[in-house]
């Protein structure tokens, strides 16, 4: 069944009327630039574009990090299974006072706390990158 | 003091390490299918009727113009749009109407502070809507969002049931159905209206 056919089914033929609205509010229709139009949207696929190309580099930021933090943590664990002097002296004099440190009964609550704080910073700090 | 030669010289080498926004755009425009010439011709010929359907169909101009300028631009940064070009005006311009939908149908989603009975109607400057024109505008605003959209699309637009199904986004036998229960429900509220008036 055609529309035209359903529509005499239902209610009074009312084509030419929403035509002729259609005609009479096209009538009102805002002068726009086309020109800032195509602008705009090369703009839009500019900022897409480049937002595409920032993507990986984070990732390889990223990527970089873990790489470093590894192998940092990779040195210092050969040089403390060949027992090098350097290690055991910085066992003496930077690690010794922090053991003793978090010894006492008060530290971990304040260190807890520490972290806390650190990682709500972090968090903050991601939520408003996200929201620029 | 300033050599000129040496400061060209640096500006070439920053010019070969960075890509420079003009590049970009050269770029992007090369890119882009539809030039800017193109477009206008395509804009002069299809903004009056997306227009009115924005207008009516939101009820409220501002809202209307705000909606038409984002329905273009999502167009022209659409990766579809090679496609589009290929396929044909009147393709492109199914698709413009049904990005114009989506963002009507966005635009009723959100939470609102103003209920839709109150938003301003369309203004007509034209200021000589006959007695028919009026009657059937009462009517619009009277009836549900998605009603006042398949029975432009019907009947101001002429589109197909598979033509309305495509811009809405729905199945032909949805559109069916609902454009159905549409009729009924303006047949009704001119009933109702006219009865009132007498």
């Amino acid at each position: 069944m055609s529309l035209n056919e359903e529509q005499k089914q239902t209610m009074p033929p009312l084509d030419a009327e929403f035509r002729a609205l259609r005609a009479a509010t096209a009538t009102t229709a805002p002068q726009l630039a086309p020109g800032l139009l195509w602008w705009r949207a090369q703009l839009r696929r500019r900022n897409e574009a480049l937002r595409q190309i920032e993507q990986p580099l984070l990732a390889a930021e990223l990527l970089a990090l873990v790489l470093v933090l590894g192998s940092g943590v990779g040195l210092v664990v050969v040089a403390a299974r060949s027992g090098a002097p350097w290690l055991l002296a910085a066992q003496r004099s930077i690690v010794a006072p922090w053991v003793a440190l978090f010894q006492t009964p008060w530290t971990m609550p304040l260190a807890a706390a520490a972290l806390l704080t650190l990682l709500g910073a972090a968090i903050a700090l991601l939520a408003c990158d996200k929201t620029e | 003091m300033n050599d000129p030669i040496s400061e060209g010289k640096e500006k070439m080498r920053w010019e070969v390490a960075l890509p420079q926004p003009a590049a970009i755009d050269a770029a992007q425009a090369d890119a882009l299918p539809m030039d800017a010439e193109a477009f206008a011709g395509f804009y002069a010929r299809s903004s009056r009727p997306l227009w009115a359907y924005l207008a009516r169909c939101a009820g409220d101009r501002a809202l209307a113009e705000d909606l038409m300028q984002e329905s273009y631009v999502r167009f022209l940064a659409s990766e579809r749009l090679a496609e589009l070009s290929r396929e044909g005006e009147v393709a492109a311009r199914r698709y413009l109407y049904r990005i114009a939908s989506n963002l009507l149908r966005d635009h009723w989603r959100r939470p609102r502070t103003e209920p839709l009975e109150d938003a301003p109607e369309p203004q007509d400057s034209t200021g000589d809507a006959t007695e028919a024109q009026m009657r059937l505008n009462a009517a619009l605003a009277q009836i549900k969002p998605r009603d006042r959209q398949l029975l432009w699309l019907a009947y101001a637009e002429g589109y197909s049931h598979q033509e309305i199904a495509e811009v809405m986004g729905m199945m032909r036998a949805s559109v069916r159905v609902l454009l159905y229960r549409a009729r009924h429900a303006m047949a009704r509220l001119l009933d109702n209206n006219d009865r009132r008036q007498a």
